[in-house]
């Protein structure tokens, strides 16, 4: 185009250090092509650059997201558009602009493992810092507005009145450097109409060539994991029915399945192919199990939760949709779990190595972590009187016993002996 | 209508590589989740302090090896 040498010069310098970096953002991203953008300059595969940058928006709080907005804002697409360039232009891709905004005020208003504090900015001094950092990304985004349209020589020419009719030019762009424009697409479609007939009546016709293209995984490695998942079905179910697996099959066979997809990612790379969908396959399932036992710890174990406890004689079963119990003659009560057990910050930290063993608790208050599905025997010399608190089974229940003894059983297994050597007791009882 | 093929390209070898690393993480992430449902415990910072420090050289050396390639 004649103009673009001149556009390129009206450019704001700082725009055009942008464009020097040859980032460009990519065309296939989920939101703004920034991880795909910076991972074609870095040779980082789209896929692992989006596992890292969730990787980063949960590690970084809302740092990753805030630095994504402005990457976002900055860097120009495969076409040499910069989407804050173009607002200053009065040419607003206005979707664009409101999710860098909604990214850069959530971002903004976020810590380290704080999301969004809604005007609470989490008291002084951090807080204060992280609220001024947030007023800071904001203003620089206004200050940088203001200077990119300053600073591109002078007061702009007033516009020519347009005919009725006559249609919008297109806005123009300054030229993008040369890594963007090797890998922006040159050729034109077949059967596409020319974007400005005086310019191509002075070019050479334009030829259509064909992008080489990287082949995805291919039928065959997609039905090898599906036999592989079928396998690993009946392998599940076989275990199940013996009597031998911990877990509940589902859970277990999408632990596999993790395994499976990414031998399956191996195998394509071995190859030379794209990941493709096993790309997507992978992230979900990751994303799922990272969700599942963090945030909601036995969010897959339904039919195990709960936990059931004998008292004189007598076996009840708790949680888990199996109701409460509150009884004043027996002395125990279970509600549950609410969160507010009052264990203290500097509770020792019991692990119990082995099953069948005995445990004494000394202080009044303790994390006891024994292996998953065990049996508890609470024993004191004097009234049990206390709290215990199940988190991973959503269970907390009150111990105010007579003959100081209560036996516990998250589901089956041997008998881990606990006494409590100090009434009144709050002790946190973990799975592992 | 005129059908055009595009011509298939097999990645080179460093994106060969990439993708198997990331393919290998996906295993040891499954293989630590089998092991956490069989009751086995990580400690969860000392997993993201040394996943953060791979993710650092992993892009590191891909820095390096695109500053090589550039030249």
């Amino acid at each position: 185009m004649s103009g673009t040498d001149d556009n390129s010069r009206r450019e704001a310098a700082l725009f055009t250090t942008i464009r020097d970096w040859g980032i460009t953002r990519g065309e296939h991203g989920v939101f703004g092509g920034v991880v795909e953008g910076v991972g074609d300059r870095i040779g980082l595969d789209r896929v692992p650059g989006r596992i890292i940058a969730v990787v980063l928006f949960f590690v970084t709080g809302g740092l990753f997201l805030a630095l994504y907005a402005a990457a976002w804002a900055l860097l120009p697409d495969r076409e040499g558009r910069i989407i804050i360039q173009d607002f200053g232009r009065g040419t607003p891709n206005i979707g664009a602009l409101l999710m860098i905004a909604l990214f850069a005020i959530i971002g903004g208003n976020s810590g380290p493992g704080v999301w969004f504090r809604r005007g609470d900015w989490g008291g002084f001094p951090f807080g204060i810092v992280w609220g001024l950092l947030s007023l800071a990304v904001i203003a620089g985004i206004v200050v940088l507005v203001v200077t990119a349209v300053t600073r591109r020589g002078g007061p702009r020419p007033p516009r020519a009145p347009r005919a009725p009719g006559t249609p919008v030019a297109d806005p123009v762009y300054a030229v993008p450097p040369a890594s963007a424009r090797a890998t922006a697409p040159t050729a034109t479609a077949p059967g596409a109409a020319p974007e400005e007939p005086g310019d191509v009546a002075d070019a050479p016709a334009p030829v259509y060539v064909p992008r080489p293209r990287t082949p995805g995984p291919g039928s065959a490695i997609y039905l090898l994991i599906l036999s592989a998942f079928v396998f690993a079905a009946a392998a599940v179910w076989f275990l199940d029915r013996e009597g031998t697996l911990s877990v509940s099959p589902v859970e277990a066979w999408f632990a596999v399945a993790v395994v499976i997809v990414g031998s399956g990612i191996v195998i394509a790379g071995a190859a030379g192919r794209r990941v493709g969908f096993l790309g997507f396959l992978a992230t979900t399932l990751i994303v799922g199990w990272v969700i599942g036992l963090s945030v909601f710890p036995r969010i897959l174990d339904f039919a195990d939760n709960g936990v059931t406890f004998t008292v004189d004689g007598v076996t009840h079963t708790v949680g888990g949709g199996h109701g409460w119990y509150d009884s004043s003659s027996t002395g125990v009560s279970c509600r549950d779990f609410d969160g507010n057990v009052d264990v203290a910050s500097d509770a020792p930290r019991i692990d119990v190595s082995s099953v069948a063993t005995d445990v004494t608790v000394t202080s009044s208050s303790a994390v006891l972590s024994v292996p998953r599905h065990a049996s508890l025997r609470f024993e004191s010399a004097s009234d049990v009187t206390g709290t215990l608190a199940f988190e991973g089974r959503n269970v907390t229940c009150d111990l105010d016993r007579a003959d100081g003894t209560l036996y516990t059983t998250l589901d089956t297994g041997d008998v881990v002996t606990v006494h409590l050597t100090t009434p009144h007791a709050t002790i946190s009882v973990e799975e592992r | 209508m005129t059908t055009r093929i595009r011509p298939v390209v097999y990645r080179p070898l460093s994106r060969r590589i990439t993708t198997m690393l990331w393919g290998l993480a996906v295993v040891a992430f499954g293989a630590g989740v089998i092991a956490r449902l069989n009751g086995y415990s990580f400690d969860m910072e000392l997993l993201a302090i040394l996943t953060l420090a791979v993710l650092g050289a992993w892009i590191l050396v891909s820095a390096l090896v695109a500053l090589v390639r550039d030249r």
